[in-house]
């Protein structure tokens, strides 16, 4: 039976185009381990889209690439796609990642105590560091690589059978290398800037729910 | 002097790179680096005394 | 829904620690901060000096690396959660 993975990949401002072009990056291991991806891109990632997949696919992996706030995730355009007490028992039963701000402290863990699920997802704003001579071409940042590197390596450390605990675990581990590369004497000064954003992310990155949960 | 102890903690253990980075501003003195910082408490200066009590209440030590 | 913020209100000499921090920032640097916020180095510093919502996160995630340094954060110990 086809294993879904539903993604949403809004693309209205420079950030959420970043999130969506670093997405692309998990798109050849998914396949290779035979998932059916279920790509809403740009204006697609919208409320009506995402319930209606969820609702008929079933997906077992759902990926929210956007903004959000404590009891929210967004998709194109900033418009509310999962919200705690409204919809978010849609995710019963999954593993969900949200890569957007400060919904896991409300959402996520709403979402944590339905049965057998597993919600990952930043507990305070989720920040990203990008250039401005890179905008229109992301995955050439390497200043963005530092944060969504990371990022990415929850996606793909699920998809490769490892449990949501291990994922968040090998992200924060991730971070953490990023982190100590800029800490050697030979780093410059503009460089190690990001640190203090690093460290956040790093901080923030949290699991609610079935920490052993895997994508089945 | 009280925090000399603590200080001396934190900045052996920062990395050298970061020593550079300013860790206060002080009125009539202005910004201070941890590298600043470590002479004047070393030295047990009145700055330094400000340095530490500053970090303190600031819990950066 | 409008969710609790828990504001934390830091005296000017934080304010100025930050904003000399902040100038390390590169120039062309772009911070996605908040909900579809996003600012280069000169408005960053702007809103710490205004005092804005913005503002106010940014002295927060300073002051928490500068405060995470004594518990060995960069060394991949983890701090109590703020």
């Amino acid at each position: 039976m086809a294993r879904h993975l539903l993604l949403t990949r809004p693309g209205h401002d420079y950030a959420t185009r970043y999130l969506s072009a670093w997405a692309e990056k998990f798109f050849d291991l998914a396949k290779n381990k035979n998932y059916s991806i279920i790509d809403l891109y740009h204006e697609r990632a919208n409320r009506k889209e995402v319930e209606s997949v969820i609702k008929k696919r079933d997906p077992c992996f759902v990926i929210i690439n956007g903004h959000g706030n404590d009891d929210s995730i967004t998709g194109h355009e900033n418009e509310p796609l999962l919200m705690a007490g409204v919809n978010s028992s849609l995710l019963t039963g999954k593993i969900i990642y949200a890569i957007s701000c400060r919904s896991a402290r409300v959402l996520g863990k709403e979402a944590g105590q339905y049965v057998d699920t597993a919600y990952i997802g930043y507990r305070d704003d989720f920040i990203l560091l990008y250039l401005e001579k890179h905008r229109t071409r992301p995955v050439e940042d390497k200043l963005a690589e530092l944060f969504l590197n990371p990022s990415n390596l929850v996606v793909t450390t699920l998809l490769k059978g490892h449990s949501a605990k291990e994922s968040v675990l090998r992200a924060q581990q991730e971070f953490l290398r990023n982190i100590q590369k800029l800490l050697t004497s030979k780093t410059k000064t503009d460089d190690s800037s990001a640190l203090r954003y690093l460290v956040w992310d790093m901080k923030n990155l949290v699991l609610h729910g079935n920490k052993d949960k895997k994508l089945s | 002097m009280e925090g000399k102890d603590r200080f001396i903690k934190v900045y052996s253990n920062l990395p050298i790179n970061l020593r550079n980075e300013v860790i206060l501003v002080l009125p009539n003195v202005g910004s201070v680096t941890w590298n600043v910082a470590s002479l004047e408490v070393n030295e047990e200066t009145e700055i330094g005394k400000m340095i530490l009590d500053k970090l303190i209440e600031l819990k950066i030590i | 829904m409008d969710s609790v913020q828990y504001i934390i209100q830091y005296d000017d000499s934080v304010k100025e620690l930050v904003l000399a921090r902040l100038e390390t920032l590169p120039s062309g640097a772009v911070i996605s901060i908040g909900s579809g916020q996003e600012l280069t180095k000169e408005e960053l510093i702007q809103s710490v000096r205004d005092g804005s919502d913005i503002g106010q996160k940014i002295i927060e995630i300073e002051m928490s690396f500068l405060q995470g340094l004594k518990d060995g954060v960069l060394y991949g110990s983890t701090s109590a959660p703020h």
